[in-house]
């Protein structure tokens, strides 16, 4: 695996902020405007608020930990509370990977592949990844600081081609009208946000880690706003009302925009640099469930272990049949991250403490 | 020669050739135009607690590169829904139907009293209605105008297409008719969209006259084209009128800009609309452009413009307070500034009784 090289935080800076255009931040919005509108996006402060606490823990962390992988540390501190949670991180990721990529393979088959089986693409999305996440952390670095490029394109395409339907009356007033499901976007937004657990992956890669958690940061705050004002945009273009029942926003917008008078589907371009986003994304998660696995059985570079966590990969999006069962797995995950998520920084903090106390 | 690979290049190799073959994965969506029938218009219906659907097909053929009368095919469908109605004509079609390229959508009198949205549910899920997919209504059967008067209406269809591509370069407000069905729907603001209307004179000529206004997806009324004059008032669009005058007809433009809503007072409430436009003299003025009283006729006009304005404007809006139809969407410009002004349950009786203050402002040029 590539845990051995480092990467800098300029790159770590672009991966988290690819992190937030993953699909899991693009169903993001659906759970928020869902039932309240605009004023649904004030339930991204939860998210924000549970990734300032992962950056600073994670900061934590970063200070008192060895040059080692983080499931490698864990163990070091208490072999066999460390062994729980590096699997249940390991499990996490893997979840992740899983979400993210089959999010892509719905709307994909949606939107463009209608007869091609499910199967063939999850097969194809796996293989892919397993492939790209084998080149380790630093090659995946690199072609995420290429496909940044391609979501400017995007944003600003889907921006100037709907510029003209642009109203801001349509996604006002801003009145919170349903507060269970102002909780139940909140409970959402945190979710998504838990999938910055990834930094304490991403930690001991990092060739300055005084000062990661301030590019971290910075990612989340841009990634935050970008968020907010892409949905704001989508409300001001489609309206509150139209909103409510779509699943894919973004996706939805793009259809909108026509480039001449021929190239009207638009949203053909918009999956296809989407999924250079995913493919990236899902397979750095690949590769934090395959790096946490070779590090907890203290193996490396073993190519079974890691086509065998890809195989996984596959298993999961086959295992999801449709979008309901998709959405169901995502609302019991975002739940079990309410708990989740607190336990495991409780955790990772005490093993810190102890490390600390120990010095 | 060796022809036989190692086992380790096998192990390679074998892999390889799988994902090759799962990389073509895009082939079991393959399209090939000589095996596609496109829709082209659909024209929807209802009737006897039935959807009639009629389908407008170019069927290409592989050796001509041009589309002739042989290639369009009209089919037509019944049942309880209209995803029935396609079903029945994709079981009879001789190709594969492709929406995508959909470009007109005719709805029906009974469609139009029925339920606009149940109607159009169908084609909204399949993700077919476009930016540039228009919406049309029609007096009567929408299905007779492409089955009865085939002829006519393959000849025309195409005439149809690019009068609304006119249509759409001339009105600001008509791009967007598809999403503003979406943005009417049930809000409670009494929104209300405007749907050009097709007039078949005689099985001889397809005209756009006037409009159907569909509230809460049925029909609200039928205007004619001295309502849609003064409508183009509020929303914004080009305009050209004639004017009869003593130096002769002249011909003028009217560049109008979508219109200035204000409250003028909030207890009670009443609002104030300032329409604006560009007044372009187009012909007519030789005989007096440099003249004395060029000024004076000048000023002439522009007094003209902005009474039949106003009149116009009036007459619109009493209509529509009468109807109850906020074709303006005023409702939601003032529930998105103003919430505290509106309740969005009591907003038609609201908006029947609400006066509003016109005032137009017009500035003139000869061109």
């Amino acid at each position: 695996m590539g845990s051995s090289k480092i990467i800098s935080n300029r790159e770590i800076f672009f991966l988290v902020l690819m992190i937030q255009q993953s699909g899991l931040f693009w169903l993001l919005p659906y759970f928020l405007v869902r039932g309240n509108g605009t004023a649904g996006l004030g339930a991204v402060l939860a998210g924000i608020l549970a990734a300032i606490c992962i950056i600073l823990i994670g900061r934590y962390w970063g200070r008192h930990m060895p040059n080692m992988g983080f499931v490698t540390a864990l163990r070091q501190r208490h072999a066999a509370i460390g062994t729980i949670t590096g699997l249940l991180f390991c499990l996490w990721y893997l979840l992740f990977a899983v979400l993210i990529l089959y999010s892509f393979v719905d709307a994909a088959q949606k939107q463009l592949l209608p007869d091609t089986p499910r199967i063939v693409l999850c097969a194809v999305i796996a293989l892919l990844t397993g492939w790209m996440s084998k080149g380790g952390l630093e090659a995946l670095a690199r072609l995420n600081m290429l496909c940044i490029g391609s979501i400017v394109l995007m944003m600003t395409v889907s921006i100037a081609g709907t510029a003209d339907l642009f109203h801001p009356e349509y996604a006002l007033p801003i009145q919170i009208q349903n507060t269970a499901q102002m909780q139940e976007a909140a409970v959402h937004s945190v979710f998504c946000y838990s999938s910055l657990l990834s930094v304490f992956m991403l930690y001991p890669a990092s060739a300055d880690k005084q000062t990661m958690h301030k590019w971290v940061l910075a990612a989340v705050g841009i990634g935050a706003l970008s968020l907010i004002v892409w949905t704001a945009y989508a409300l001001s273009v489609l309206g509150q009302y139209s909103l409510q029942a779509v699943l894919w926003i973004p996706i939805h917008l793009v259809r909108m925009v026509e480039i001449g008078a021929l190239i009207d589907q638009t949203e053909s371009l918009f999956m296809v640099l989407w999924m250079a986003i995913v493919m990236t994304i899902g397979s750095m998660f690949l590769w934090c469930a395959s790096e946490g696995v070779h590090q907890l059985v203290k193996k490396q570079a073993n190519p079974y272990l890691h086509w065998g966590i890809a195989l996984l990969v596959f298993l999961g999006m086959t295992a999801i049949e449709n979008t309901m069962i998709f959405l169901r797995v995502e609302a019991i995950l975002a739940k079990v991250m309410l708990f989740f998520l607190p336990v495991m920084l409780g955790l990772i903090a005490v093993l810190a403490m102890k490390r600390r106390e120990r010095e | 020669m060796k022809f036989w690979l190692e086992y380790g290049t096998w192990i390679r190799v074998v892999p390889l050739l799988v994902m090759t073959l799962l990389f073509c994965s895009g082939c079991w969506d393959k399209k090939e135009l000589n095996q596609l029938a496109l829709a082209q218009v659909i024209a929807i219906d209802y009737k006897d607690s039935q959807y009639q659907t009629a389908l407008q097909l170019i069927i290409p053929s592989a050796d001509k590169e041009t589309v002739t009368s042989d290639n369009l095919w009209t089919m037509t469908g019944t049942g309880t829904s209209v995803g029935e109605t396609m079903q029945q004509i994709a079981l009879a079609a001789p190709r594969e139907i492709y929406l995508d390229h959909l470009d007109l959508v005719i709805l029906g009198d009974g469609v139009l009293r029925h339920d606009v949205g149940q109607a159009l549910d169908y084609l909204l899920k399949e993700n077919v209605l476009r930016r540039r997919t228009r919406l049309l209504a029609i007096e009567g059967d929408a299905g007779k105008l492409l089955s009865d008067s085939a002829e006519l209406a393959k000849m025309d269809i195409f005439y149809m297409d690019n009068l609304l591509k006119d249509q759409r370069r001339r009105v600001h407000s008509s791009d967007a008719i598809v999403n503003a069905y979406f943005l009417s729907a049930h809000n409670g603001l009494a929104e209300t969209i405007v749907i050009p209307h097709l007039v078949l004179e005689e099985k001889k000529e397809l005209r756009l006259e006037g409009a159907a206004l569909v509230r809460d997806g049925a029909l609200a009324d039928w205007v004619d084209k001295d309502w849609l004059s003064g409508y183009y008032w509020t929303v914004g669009g080009s305009e050209i009128v004639t004017l009869p005058d003593e130096y002769g007809q002249i011909v003028v433009e009217l560049d109008k800009k979508k219109c200035k809503w204000e409250i003028q007072s909030e207890e009670p409430l009443q609002i104030k609309a300032t329409l604006r436009a560009v007044i372009k003299i187009i012909s007519g003025y030789d005989s007096w452009r440099d003249s004395a009283e060029a000024e004076k006729v000048i000023h002439s006009i522009q007094t003209r413009v902005e009474e039949q304005a106003l009149e116009h404007i009036r007459d619109t809006f009493q209509q529509a307070q009468k109807d109850g139809t906020d074709v303006f969407h005023m409702g939601r410009w003032l529930y998105a500034w103003h919430p505290e002004l509106v309740h969005a349950d009591k907003w038609p009786e609201q908006f029947a009784a609400m006066p509003v203050v016109f005032e137009i402002n017009t500035s003139i040029e000869i061109q």
